[in-house]
């Protein structure tokens, strides 16, 4: 072959090559450019919403506690403040506790909370069992709470003890602050309201019990010369009990004064007082205001029979009757009617031990 | 020659001439063709246009501001829900994407077709700087939903703050090559 031959074939096999890459790029090539149209749509700041909640009645949870008054029920109401445009409904919680409080009182007070529907929450509203219970010391969380925007939700709270003994103490009085914190949550958001009473939760004129030995004592109206005495020496259940002029005693008083002269003996925990000269009987406090003490036979466990001697100072008492009633002194005067009125740290309330005789 | 003879090689003398007749009359046909003038055709141009509204309200070209309920007061797990009329106003089908722009971490931005119901489409697409496929739409109206939600998962220090300054969304209409 010669040098133009072989020249001539690879110009036809160049021109063979350039075709067909020109045909293939036509036939990978898009085949088309499309139309376009565009639209937007725009917003202003994209933000989160606020849980808020609050908690209202905190005052009616603080109670007021006495010998007689053992429970005190009030209500608080959760509301939601939140600014949202969300429909979700809030999970609700609510504390109560007494961070400030005296441990010897807050562990013993107890408390129950439950939701409720009713308008308000008194002494006559039934705790259902499944209310949450425990102490104020320990801290007591009802759960179960629902609020929907805006809306609230009331809870019921009572508090209470059992026995006066338990919430006694040397200067007859403790309080603290009840703190209630309301909670609100959504998923991950939370508010929490943190709300303490401006009342405060108080027990007043109870007095630690003091158990005397088995003595015989006469029992004195603080400040005067009068005794407890047995009107006109009678036996008989029902005589009234009085003030009278206490009798002279050096070392033991005389038998015929044994109408003043009583021993107080433990029952359960608290004391019966039998009078010396009729042992068969008690002292006996007065069923109703106004109604006067009188020796009874024994009745036990009768509340009216059951004592606590409290010591409300060094050298003075307040004779209590289990049911939380003081033995009060109608007047300092003798034949003074002796009835049950509220504890108060009365004068006619104070009473002193004088022993009239060691002899069990 | 006899007679029979004369009378077949006459024969075959009249076929050869009857054949060549006829080759000869279909080669000349062709000269015979007439013409005559078409009638003129218009081409028509399509054209493609999009617009958008809020449901229930007519669409506009160019843009629209969402409500700001649909933006604003978000607690976790919330989703706000806007129906948007899309508005195919061309003449020709569009490939429709979109993009969504200003979308806070924690939130997320659906496009759905149809109106909106209690829940998008788990296949509804998730609207990002990215431009994504929605739907074709012929001429017309179309209803799509708008959803953005927020993580059930947000973080309570979120509360009451601003998670985006603005959002956008961007619908793009594109006409099929089906078209061309």
């Amino acid at each position: 072959m010669t040098t133009n031959r072989r020249s001539h074939l690879r110009r036809l096999r160049g021109v063979a090559l350039l075709l067909t890459a020109s045909l293939g790029m036509l036939a990978a090539a898009p085949a088309y450019a499309g139309w376009t149209a565009q639209v937007r749509a725009d917003s202003g700041a994209v933000t989160a919403g606020t849980l808020s909640v609050s908690a209202a009645g905190l005052n009616t949870v603080a109670g007021s506690f006495t010998g007689t008054v053992r429970s005190a029920t009030g209500s608080i109401v959760v509301t939601d403040m939140s600014a949202t445009t969300s429909t979700q409904a809030a999970d609700v919680t609510v504390a109560f506790s007494a961070p400030a409080g005296p441990a010897a009182l807050t562990s013993v007070l107890s408390i129950a909370a439950w939701w409720t529907t009713a308008a308000t929450c008194d002494a006559s509203t039934v705790q259902p069992v499944n209310a949450a219970t425990g102490t104020w010391g320990a801290g007591l969380t009802l759960t179960g709470g629902s609020l929907g925007r805006g809306a609230s939700q009331r809870a019921c709270v009572r508090t209470a003890y059992a026995n006066m003994q338990d919430v006694a103490s040397v200067t007859g009085s403790q309080s603290f602050q009840p703190v209630v914190t309301a909670t609100s949550r959504v998923r991950g958001f939370a508010s929490t309201a943190p709300e303490k009473a401006t009342a405060s939760t108080t027990v007043s004129n109870i007095f630690p019990l003091v158990i005397p030995d088995a003595s015989w004592y006469q029992v004195v109206l603080a400040g005067t010369s009068l005794c407890i005495d047995v009107a006109d020496n009678m036996k008989a259940s029902g005589t009234k009990a009085v003030l009278w002029t206490c009798h002279a005693t050096a070392t033991t008083l005389a038998t015929n004064y044994y109408n003043q002269s009583f021993r107080f003996n433990p029952y359960a925990q608290d004391l019966t007082m039998t009078p010396r000269h009729a042992q068969d009987t008690v002292l006996t406090m007065g069923a109703v205001d106004g109604a006067t003490a009188t020796i009874t036979t024994r009745n036990l466990p009768s509340t009216n029979q059951q004592w606590q001697l409290q010591q409300v100072n060094t050298s003075t008492y307040a004779l209590v009757s289990s049911d939380g009633r003081c033995l009060t002194a109608q007047s300092a005067a003798a034949s003074a009617l002796l009835v049950p009125a509220a504890c108060a740290q009365l004068a006619a309330q104070k009473f002193q031990l004088r022993l009239s005789d060691t002899k069990a | 020659m006899t007679k029979s003879t004369r009378i077949a090689f006459a024969l075959s003398a009249i076929a050869v001439v009857a054949v060549v007749g006829t080759l000869s009359s279909a080669t000349t046909n062709a000269l015979w063709n007439g013409s005559a003038p078409i009638a003129p055709i218009t081409v028509t141009t399509g054209t493609a246009a999009l617009a958008v509204g809020l449901s229930g309200a007519d669409p506009t070209p160019n843009a629209l501001t969402l409500p700001s309920g649909f933006v604003t007061g978000f607690l976790p797990g919330d989703r706000h829900d806007q129906g948007i009329t899309l508005s195919n106003t061309g003449s020709v089908p569009l490939e429709v994407s979109a993009t969504g722009s200003g979308v806070p971490g924690p939130m997320t931005l659906q496009l759905s077709t149809g109106s909106c119901t209690a829940e998008p489409a788990p296949t509804a697409p998730t609207l990002s700087d990215a431009p994504t496929r929605i739907l074709s739409i012929a001429p017309g109206n179309t209803e799509v939903c708008l959803s953005l939600a927020l993580s059930a998962d947000a973080p309570t220090g979120l509360q009451g703050t601003q998670l985006s300054a603005a959002l956008t969304v961007n619908l793009i209409g594109v006409t099929s090559p089906d078209d061309h």
